[in-house]
């Protein structure tokens, strides 16, 4: 199964939380990589707290593998084993029965690039091989409407790949500004269904692959709110239902939604993987943030939550 | 005389096996040339044989660099309906003079490529033995890959692989001595899915080198891919039950296509009988099968004859 994160909008979160997802995945068994496909500023590397490449690879990553004539395409661009070899003790013991957890890093000095014959070929390739070897992979995309966009648009709807699962994910905050925002890059001029179609994907099927995650949400009945006075949570109730309208109005609304992870404080600080440790014996994580990556996770694979309608 | 090869072996993403009428259809690399197939000991399948122009640099060890013209031979096939595999091979030939000749002169050596300059054949032997797999020797990686990836696109494929499973690379390096008696050989297994092996032989067709290698690269590649299924099924520490159904996929797609050497004779034969010594590779299959069907013994068991619930002492 191949899986697009994407976003409108930087600073959604889109990265941190697909890391997570990633990392629950792996955890519950299955076979997993992250692909960095965020050209202009790869981070995976720093959230999986890799430290040689926390900006990316000075060689041989994502941009370099699809663009560099010299690369040879052997399908294989350089890999990080994230349980051998990230920096946080609680990440690097593989625990038992777990899936591989893998890191395609970005380059350093990467940057956007445009239309390129020779790129779309070897994406297919490397989409290919890597579909053989893994349940879920995970491409991060660059943020707005990017080329790297296009190029894996372009190459799921190449016949090579017809077959293969491909589900979006679109990231969001859940404020007045990124719901919009979010629904022009799906549904838009020049969006993702636009450019979709155009590279050969039918619209219906492509839209029913494509799925919103809210992000950064305040649940106003929270205990971590339980501090406010009574009218400020009434108000925060009040923007709530507001946004409900407004996400509805946008065709972002639940029925198009997958799931939602809450404000947390450690994903806004320090952007990284929350372990069960930071959960559960350093108490600094809320637990509902797992429950949403989890939740996120399993839906993610289960196919009665994509089935079109 | 110096042949270098490198295989590269998958899964074929495709649910069940391969019926044989669709085989052909997949592996038929070259119109008007017919896959040949093999329905005993074991279902096999093999492409024509395609050729593919190099004129690149020949690394060596020693940093010597020469340059090479010629071609690659590239097939690809599939056993038991099932794993695919796909090979690149070259005979390096040092030749007098450092001139490219017309390429009428390199058709008419299909399968060879000439190094002008100052050949170092041990040096370049050993460059392609140790190189890291994504830097591959002429381009033979990249050979390998377009051939595979060519197959696994095919329309007749549903794309659904029946265990996921890491491409494997295995790089080989055979020395011809028109005196050696008996074979030496040295197998290695290295980091990122990448295997080599070293030969040393009498005079051999080249052609039963490849088929050595691949079958060698075949058993290899079910061993690893039925290694980590039970590594991931947690025996011991799921439920049976559990377990089982992790294991299934191994049952269902692998267990049956263990038969090494099946095609093999003459020195090739010689080489397994070496190799089931040490490393001792169906010694190490033949537990890890075992293994399966104990759980799986064990699970119908415990499905019928549930144990009591023992009561916990604490808590």
């Amino acid at each position: 199964m191949l899986v697009f994160a994407a976003s409108d909008k930087g600073g959604t979160g889109r990265s941190v939380t697909s890391c997570n997802v990633v990392y629950r995945s792996a955890l519950s068994g299955s076979d997993v990589c992250y692909l960095d496909f965020d050209f202009g500023s790869p981070t995976a590397g720093s959230i999986f707290q890799i430290n040689d490449v926390t900006r990316g690879v000075r060689r041989g990553g994502m941009h370099s593998y699809l663009l560099e004539p010299d690369i040879q395409t052997t399908g294989e661009p350089h890999r990080i084993d994230v349980w051998t070899q990230s920096s946080r003790a609680s990440l690097r013991q593989r625990p038992p029965g777990s899936g591989k957890l893998m890191l395609f890093p970005g380059d350093q000095d990467g940057g956007e690039f445009g239309p390129d014959k020779e790129a779309l070929r070897r994406c297919v390739h490397l989409l290919q091989a890597l579909d053989e070897e893994f349940d879920m992979c995970l491409i991060d995309l660059s943020a707005g409407r990017s080329y790297a966009t296009q190029l894996v648009l372009e190459a799921t709807a190449d016949p090579a790949l017809r077959g293969v699962a491909a589900r979006w994910l679109v990231f969001h905050r859940w404020t007045r500004q990124h719901i919009p925002a979010a629904a022009g890059l799906v549904y838009g001029k020049d969006g993702i269904l636009d450019v979709g179609v155009r590279a050969g994907h039918d619209k219906d099927e492509l839209q029913a692959a494509i799925k919103f995650v809210r992000t950064a949400v305040v649940d106003p009945d929270s205990i971590e709110l339980s501090g406010l006075r009574p009218a400020q949570v009434a108000w925060l109730r009040d923007c709530d239902e507001d946004l409900g309208q407004l996400a509805a109005k946008h065709q972002v609304g639940r029925r198009a939604m997958l799931g939602e992870v809450p404000l947390d404080p450690v994903l806004q600080w320090r952007e990284q993987l929350i372990s069960d440790n930071d959960v559960v014996a350093r108490d600094i994580a809320n637990n509902a943030t797992v429950d949403a990556f989890d939740d996120l996770a399993r839906k993610l694979a289960a196919d009665e939550e994509w089935a079109s309608l | 005389m110096l042949i270098l090869g490198e295989v590269l072996t998958a899964a074929l993403r495709h649910s069940g096996g391969m019926p044989r009428d669709r085989v052909e259809d997949a592996l038929g690399l070259l119109a008007g040339e017919r896959v040949r197939t093999f329905e005993r000991p074991i279902s096999y399948a093999v492409s024509p044989k395609t050729y593919t122009g190099v004129d690149c640099r020949i690394v060596a060890r020693s940093g010597a660099k020469v340059r090479g013209v010629g071609t690659l031979m590239g097939r690809a096939c599939l056993t038991g309906g099932r794993v695919l595999q796909s090979s690149a091979v070259t005979r390096i030939e040092p030749v007098a003079g450092g001139f490219r000749q017309p390429w009428s002169h390199y058709l008419a050596r299909l399968g060879m490529v000439e190094a002008l300059g100052r050949p170092d054949l041990p040096g370049t032997a050993d460059a392609h033995l140790l190189a890291d797999r994504s830097s591959s020797m002429m381009g033979m990686g990249a050979l390998c890959v377009r051939l595979l990836t060519g197959i696994q696109g095919s329309p007749v494929l549903d794309r659904k692989p029946p265990v996921r499973a890491r491409r494997t690379v295995l790089r080989w390096a055979a020395t011809i001595k028109d005196g050696a008696e008996d074979v030496k050989w040295h197998f290695a297994v290295r980091e990122d899915g990448l295997r080599t092996v070293r030969l040393e032989l009498g005079p051999a067709q080249i052609d039963d080198i490849v088929n050595l290698c691949e079958d060698l690269a075949l058993h290899d590649w079910l061993l690893t891919a039925l290694m980590s299924i039970i590594e991931q099924s947690q025996i011991g520490v799921e439920q049976p039950a559990q377990s089982v159904v992790k294991l299934r996929p191994a049952v269902d797609h692998l267990l049956h296509l263990w038969m090494p050497a099946a095609r093999l004779d003459g020195f090739a034969l010689s080489v397994w009988e070496g190799l089931e010594s040490r490393p001792g590779l169906s010694r190490q299959w033949d537990a890890s099968v075992r293994r399966v069907r104990d759980q799986m013994a064990m699970a119908a068991a415990l499905v019928n004859n549930r144990p009591p619930e023992r009561k916990q002492l604490f808590g």
